[in-house]
């Protein structure tokens, strides 16, 4: 049996240093501008669309920074409005464990699963590390909420075990005929009296469980921590491998945890992100990645990535130098990296600008429509995904290619839909809709009278 | 500074059933987008200057319910109006301010500049349950906290200035990096260093709407809102309280609608409105009271009283209570705002588009604008 394709698609936002850039990108600060991403995947059937978060302004050196992408809606308030203008695409937000709390966010995403009719998806993140990076958020994090640290790996892991468990049985808190004739059972809605380590919430929720049961989860942390959650929880898993090999292992390791933990194999759909470069004519496909590529290489984005990659200020280094002696312990930059960069750059003479080059072009996948459907298949076929997290350059111009030439490449095969055949996103991808914790126990309630 | 254009202000509460205690329907209604997308339709066929969306995070005691969440009913149906104002309910209490501000700041993206927000305070033993506490804060801290809130929330909305995104190819500045700004908020309850991660909304601030009886008595001007809401029952102590309010809002150059709010009963006929208001006391378990101002009349009846209290200094305007939903809704747009139109009372098409712009509320600046900022200039091309 060939396995079913997946597909999604994400929103390219903030920290992006290419796309805004190219003259036909769509504004950013204009609804209209997501309701087209929106209308544009349901056309080409994809599973979901996706938009990720991160809860601080990206600055740079301490400092606000005008060439890369910052600002974007809330998803939460975004979402509701999405489902408005479409009828069947899934609807996923990235939302942080470390800085909410669960009562709340149960009843938000339960509430997006009711008013889209069962098309709701939350990722779960535990927020930006403090690590080097500083650029992307460190303790900056924690001072949006009064607090004066970031917790650290484990600790944020530990909280959303806790968190995890605990929103799920609160969108079990109501038995599915909780509201049967239109009157309320109170008997039907269960308290979850929960306190542990993290939380003490009573319950029940105020909202009826969600048309999914729970909205699908995707997990996307790579960390031994992040794959055991993902292993756990997920329905979904986001990969940022671009090799083969690697995807490979990865989907081993995962199906391996899937087993200690009691889950069949197929629970869950490993999607890594993948920018994709089409056109009619291998030809034409080639021409617009390099014009891609062109518009991505500049000075002040070599600069500036390699400054929030390593966390030293790169503003007045000469890019056609040898990488200067930056002191790897100093405090706030990522000291291993600029390490290597160093033994890179003398050992093999490599320029600045040569490192930048080099480790910072992640290069799409290019080709015809045939080409493009060709690794689609060979990935999913050889056991490295189940499909792939679409990462398009420039909106509307690469999500339309991808919907006009590949989605019909792929129809033809048969390897993808050719209309919804279901109406929630679970249906899409054809992961387990929860029992509630109550379906038992009522159906032997009711046998024993 | 009063309201201008000779028209009223209406508005109306969207809460379950209807306000009146003896309200019923179908509990699935309430848990299903068609009831609130009627019922948002009907108002804004009435050209209603906006709902307001009840909400609370525990299951309601007493008269059980569910109901989803207000923000995401509204966002739902902000694509499917055009004009109405969307009023949404989110306490203060047990939330962030770098959470809420933003997400009602998205509701007016969404809308095109047509978000409220009412900043109420929670004294429900069931939600303080739900957010790790085992009783609920003291009245003194959670009046504090609302105060402390929308402050904050009013700079985070400021922490981008109108024009930050100025995408300017040539240049290769997607943003203006001296239009954001930290806002190094350090107070009691809230240290914040912004700036927020979502644009300024469409209409600078959303609109903040304030219910005096929110905060067990007097309503905190300290916060600052831009609609009050008050629950007089006379024509005299209404324009008691809508003077008093108004000279304090003055005093400080600050532009103040005061609403009154009130339960209008509608009937065919007088007697037949007394009659149904009659039955739905009734109805009602002992010691349920309506609180506040109630007409009871035709139509007609109710819109001359409506406007003999606007007329005479009582309120901008009215936020109507509805005794009983989807009814009381239905009967706003085919009844009683066509006898307010006739009178030259109430508007007969929108004129705005945002819902200032309806209010005659100024779009406030940015307090930040033109104030230094930590930019990065050494990329600019
Ligand atoms: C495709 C993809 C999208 C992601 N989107 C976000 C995001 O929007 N916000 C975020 O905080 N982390 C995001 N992440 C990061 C991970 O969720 C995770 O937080 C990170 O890898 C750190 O966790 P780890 O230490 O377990 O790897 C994303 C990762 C991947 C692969």
């Amino acid at each position: 049996m060939t396995r079913h394709i997946h597909i999604g698609v994400f929103f390219q936002g903030v920290g992006h240093t290419i796309a805004w850039r190219h003259p036909d990108h769509a504004p950013h600060d204009a609804f209209e501008t997501y309701v087209r991403f929106a209308q544009t995947a349901e056309r080409g059937l994809l599973d979901f669309i996706f938009f990720g978060e991160g809860l601080v302004v990206r600055e740079h050196q301490g400092k606000f920074f005008g060439p890369i992408v910052n600002g974007r809606p809330d998803t939460i308030a975004l979402l509701p409005a999405l489902a408005a203008v479409t009828e069947r695409i899934g609807l996923a937000a990235t939302i942080s464990s470390t800085y909410n709390q669960p009562y709340e966010l149960a009843r938000q995403l339960a509430s997006i699963d009711h008013v889209s009719a069962g098309r709701a998806a939350w990722n779960v993140v535990t927020s930006f590390s403090n690590s080097a990076a500083r650029d992307s958020g460190g303790d900056q994090v924690a001072y949006n909420f009064s607090k004066e640290k970031h917790l650290e790996h484990a600790t944020r892991y530990d909280r959303a075990r806790e968190f995890v468990a605990l929103i799920r049985q609160l969108w079990d808190s109501w038995e599915e005929d909780a509201l049967d004739g239109g009157r309320v059972n109170a008997a039907k809605i269960h308290a979850v009296d929960h306190a542990a380590a993290w939380f003490a919430v009573h319950g029940p929720l105020d909202v009826p469980r969600p048309p999914q049961g729970h909205p699908v989860i995707i997990q996307a942390g790579q960390s031994d921590d992040g794959r055991d959650l993902a292993a756990r929880i997920a329905d979904v898993i986001f990969s940022p491998f671009r090799d083969l090999e690697e995807s490979r292992a990865h989907y081993a390791d995962i199906q391996a945890r899937l087993l200690r933990y009691g889950r069949p194999s197929d629970a869950v759909r490993v999607l890594p992100g993948l920018a994709v470069v089409t056109a009619p004519t291998e030809r034409e496909a080639h021409d617009k990645a390099e014009a891609y590529r062109r518009l991505m290489l500049t000075d002040v984005v070599r600069r500036y990535l390699l400054g929030e990659q390593s966390g030293a200020d790169f503003a007045d280094v000469d890019l056609d130098g040898l990488l200067p002696d930056i002191d790897p312990s100093q405090p706030g930059v990522n000291g291993p990296l600029l390490t290597r960069w160093q033994e890179l750059s003398r050992e093999r003479g490599l320029s600045v600008r040569q490192i930048a080059d080099t480790i910072l072009s992640r290069p799409p996948v290019v080709g015809t429509p045939a080409q493009i459907a060709d690794h689609f298949e060979h990935w999913v076929d050889t056991g490295a995904s189940d499909g792939f997290l679409l990462t398009p350059t420039v909106f509307p111009n690469d999500l339309d290619d991808f919907v006009d030439l590949v989605v019909p490449e792929l129809q033809a095969r048969g390897r993808f839909r050719s209309a919804y055949d279901g109406t929630t996103l679970r249906d899409h991808l054809r992961v387990a809709r929860p029992a509630g914790r109550w379906a038992r126990s009522s159906a032997s309630v009711a046998a024993g009278t | 500074m009063t309201h201008h254009s000779g028209h009223m202000i209406l508005s109306a509460s969207i809460a379950g059933f209807g306000f009146h205690p003896a309200a019923t329907g179908d509990a699935r209604h309430l848990v299903q987008v068609d009831y609130y997308r009627r019922l948002v339709q009907a108002a804004e066929r009435a050209r209603l200057d906006f709902v307001l969306l009840d909400d609370a995070r525990a299951l309601p005691e007493g008269r059980c319910h569910g109901r989803l969440d207000a923000l995401a009913v509204l966002s739902r149906l902000a694509p499917e109006t055009r004009s109405i104002g969307l009023a949404v309910s989110k306490p203060t209490t047990y939330s962030e301010p770098f959470h809420v501000s933003r997400e009602v700041a998205t509701l007016d993206f969404v809308s095109g500049g047509r978000a409220a927000w009412h900043p109420g305070t929670t004294a429900s033993a069931a939600e303080a349950r739900n957010f790790g506490h085992d009783q609920p804060l003291p009245a003194a801290v959670r009046h504090a906290i609302a105060e402390e809130f929308v402050a904050v929330s009013r700079k985070l909305w400021d922490s981008w200035e109108d024009d930050a995104v100025i995408v300017d190819r040539r240049r290769g500045l997607y943003i203006d990096p001296h239009k954001l700004h930290h806002i190094d908020h350090v107070g009691r309850h809230f240290r914040i260093r912004g700036p927020q991660i979502t644009y300024r909304p469409p209409q600078g601030h959303v609109v903040v709407i304030q219910i005096a009886g929110d905060h067990d008595g007097e309503p905190h001007t300290a916060i600052a809102a831009d609609v009050l809401i008050l629950h007089d029952t006379t024509l005299e102590a209404a324009r008691d309280a809508y003077a008093r309010h108004q000279a304090q809002a003055a005093s400080v150059h600050h532009t103040l609608r005061v609403l009154q709010a009130v339960m209008p009963v509608i009937g065919a006929t007088d007697a037949a409105a007394q009659a149904r208001a009659d039955a739905l006391d009734a109805r009602a378990a002992d010691g349920d009271r309506v609180r506040g101002l109630r007409l009871v009349g035709t139509p007609a009846h109710i819109a001359d009283e409506l406007v003999r209290w606007f007329r005479s200094g009582a309120a901008d305007g009215f936020h109507l209570l509805p005794a009983e939903l989807p009814a009381d809704m239905d009967e706003y747009a085919g009844l009683l705002v066509p006898e307010l139109q006739r009178r030259g009372a109430f508007r007969t098409e929108y004129a705005g588009r945002t819902l200032r712009e309806h209010l005659q509320l100024p779009r406030p600046a940015s307090q930040f604008a033109g104030a230094p900022s930590e930019a990065h200039t050494a990329y600019h091309g």
